[in-house]
Order: structure tokens, then C-alpha cells, then sequence
């Protein structure tokens, strides 16, 4: 495995107002995962673990802290470099999918091939190389409503993968997913890790996910620490 | 970008409800009105009332829907602020002119004295209908 860091927080503070009052979602966070690695984030409800991802993923921006993802410093990245970032650096898999539902299959797997101006030849190829990847091939027409909760997120899966983005990162992959889909989509994810070399960071409360990460870390309240694999099966 | 989220928008509006129930609309009211008036009765004003209030709705709620996961999937692909904005624009707008189109038939045709019925239903009954869908929405 090569030891590059590729994604790398010092002291993240994310800071929400509610109307109860000011919720500190991180305090704190700083940790680096290297090139390759998949990583497991574990955690209560509200422990702060989707908030760590959309920063990561340039959705949202600290208060306070360095993030640095494959070499761009975020703080640094104006809108459209953080949309650059979302298009071709990282690739997220939300928990509800994040699909177009009146796109297809092929159409939701393109669409960041066509924001990325890929001539038609070039994403006409990758799309359908995708679909077979994800074993979805004879589906490409279908609509997102049409699919299996483990089908859809295999669709999210490439949608992600279509630019080749150095790191990935999943919200709950198999939290609406029955034990036989959520380990073909865990299967998945070790599969893409291996052909690829992509980097994936799991954020998690199940249990099997830990079977599948190289690393695990817990996050309760905003704080964030890396565990042993039997610390963080006691925190799922 | 912006090429590519008008042609995102435009392929979405070709596929919403509101375009299919106002095409059907249309579509019925003129085959009533220009060729076979004479078959136009209650059935037939309660039967457009329906699609026009379909079509209505879709634009406001289930068509929405549909632009929220839009919005959702096209910032998680990568597309900025500015493209997003284009988006919106276009999408609302090619709907709203869907939208347009209809009433434009309507109100075209609409004055005929066998249809002139379902304009006071319509109108009667536009103030609670559009109470309905904001409180859904």
C-alpha cells in the first residue's frame, strides 16, 4: 500500500445555530487517511459524521480547521474549484442515493462525465463499462424508482466512480439495505478499492462494515479518535 | 457546464407530469371544441377540470420533487453555483411556459357557451386548490 496521504484535517470545528442554541457538530477533528486505505467512520446519531463528510466532500465548509483532500487545500478552493473537486477529486454516495429519478441509469451514471465535458464516444464507453462493472447491464434504461435499494446504490456507486475520483466517500451504505445487499455492496466497495486504488472513507453505525475497513474511527459528539476493530464494534 | 445543465433541465421538463397532463388537456379540449362540440358535457367539463388541476398540481408539488433531487444529484456531479442557478431558471421557466401553453388554449377556446362551465368550475375552485397544494408543499 502506498503511504501518500490523501486526505488530511487538522482541528475541525463545524459550528451549527439552531434554535437551541449553538451545536458544535465537530470539535476538533484532525486526522489523515492515506492513498488506498478504506477507512470506517463509526458513530451514534448526530455524533457529527455526515457533517465530516460534506466537508470533505466540499459541501460544506469548516468554521475552523485545515482540510486537505489529494492536494487541494479546501479553504483555499473558491466555489467552483470545490465543484471541480466534487466532479473529478472525490465522489459521495449519500444515504438516499442521491439519484435523478426521471434519469435512467445510464443518464444518472453520465451526468458527471457530461458536466465534465467528456466527449459523447469517451462517456458512451465508460458509462457502459460502469454498468457492467456494477453488474447492471440490460438495466440501463431503467429509472431509479424501479430499482432495489442494493441496485440503487450500486448506480450511486458508479455515478461516483464515472471520473475516476481519487477518494470516496459513502453515508450509511447499507443502512437501507437488507444483511445479503449490504454485503454484495460492502463486496463492491473492497472490489473498487482493489481495481481501482481508490481510497474510501465509510461513515457507518453497522457493524459489518467493519469487516471490510483496513481502519476504524469513532466519533462521538464532534470528537473523533481512531479505535481498535473491537473498540469500534462497541460503538456500532 | 451551462450547455449541459439547460440540456439536464430541458430533458427533465420533457419528462414531467405537468408536460404530459397539459399536452392531454390541450389536446382533448381542442378535439372537443373543433371537431366533435357536440359530445362536450359534464363528463367531459369534469374530465378536463381533472387534468387542468393535474397538471396544476404537478407543476407546484410532484414536479418539484423531482427539481429538489435534481438539484441534489447535479451539485453531488460537480456542477457550481452558477450552473445550478441556469438550472433552476430554465427549468421553472420551460415549465411555467408548459404551463402557459395550456391556459393560452384555454383561454383561446375556453368562451365557447357548452364549455363555459368548466371556466366557472375551474375558476370557482382555483383559490382552495392553490390553498391545498401550498399547505402540501
Amino acid at each position: 500500500m502506498c503511504s501518500e496521504i490523501v486526505v488530511w484535517t487538522y482541528d475541525l470545528w463545524k459550528i451549527y445555530k439552531t434554535p437551541y442554541g449553538m451545536i458544535s457538530a465537530l470539535r476538533g477533528v484532525s486526522f489523515s487517511v492515506r492513498r488506498g486505505e478504506i477507512v470506517g467512520i463509526h458513530g451514534p446519531s448526530g455524533s457529527g459524521k455526515t457533517t465530516l463528510l460534506k466537508i470533505l466532500a466540499g459541501l460544506e465548509r469548516p468554521d475552523r480547521g485545515e482540510v486537505i483532500v489529494d492536494g487541494y487545500d479546501l479553504n483555499q478552493l473558491d466555489e467552483n474549484g470545490l465543484a471541480m473537486l466534487r466532479n473529478t477529486i472525490v465522489g459521495l454516495i449519500p444515504q438516499d442515493y442521491g439519484l435523478i429519478e426521471e434519469l435512467t441509469v445510464y443518464e444518472n451514471i453520465e451526468l458527471p462525465l457530461l458536466l465534465a465535458r467528456v466527449p459523447k464516444e469517451e462517456r458512451h464507453s465508460r458509462v457502459i463499462e460502469l454498468i457492467e462493472y456494477i453488474g447492471l447491464k440490460g438495466r440501463e434504461k431503467a429509472r431509479p424508482k424501479q430499482l432495489s435499494g442494493g441496485e440503487k446504490q450500486r448506480v450511486a456507486i458508479a455515478r461516483a466512480l464515472s471520473n475516476t475520483p481519487s477518494v470516496l466517500l459513502a453515508d450509511e451504505p447499507t443502512a437501507n439495505l437488507d444483511q445479503e445487499n449490504a454485503i454484495k455492496v460492502l463486496e463492491l466497495f473492497k472490489q473498487v478499492n482493489r481495481d481501482f486504488g481508490t481510497t474510501i472513507i465509510i461513515v457507518s453505525h453497522d457493524p459489518k462494515v467493519l469487516d471490510y475497513v483496513d481502519r476504524s474511527f469513532v466519533i462521538r459528539n464532534g470528537v473523533l479518535r481512531e479505535v481498535s476493530p473491537q473498540e469500534a464494534l462497541g460503538s456500532s | 457546464m451551462y450547455f449541459e445543465v439547460i440540456s439536464v433541465a430541458l430533458k427533465l421538463v420533457s419528462r414531467s407530469r405537468t408536460l404530459r397532463y397539459s399536452v392531454v388537456t390541450s389536446a382533448l379540449l381542442a378535439l372537443f371544441t373543433f371537431t366533435i362540440l357536440g359530445i362536450a358535457n359534464w363528463v367531459t367539463v369534469f374530465l378536463l377540470i381533472i387534468l387542468e388541476n393535474l397538471a396544476f398540481i404537478s407543476s407546484v408539488y410532484i414536479d418539484r420533487q423531482l427539481l429538489l433531487s435534481a438539484i441534489e444529484g447535479l451539485i453531488l456531479c460537480g456542477a457550481t453555483r452558477k450552473a445550478m442557478y441556469i438550472f433552476r431558471l430554465v427549468y421553472s421557466k420551460v415549465n411555467k411556459l408548459v404551463l402557459s401553453t395550456l391556459f393560452i388554449v384555454l383561454l383561446t377556446i375556453g368562451f365557447d357557451p357548452k364549455l363555459i362551465m368548466y371556466w366557472v368550475i375551474s375558476l370557482a375552485i382555483a383559490p382552495l386548490e392553490a390553498y391545498v397544494v401550498e399547505r402540501r408543499v
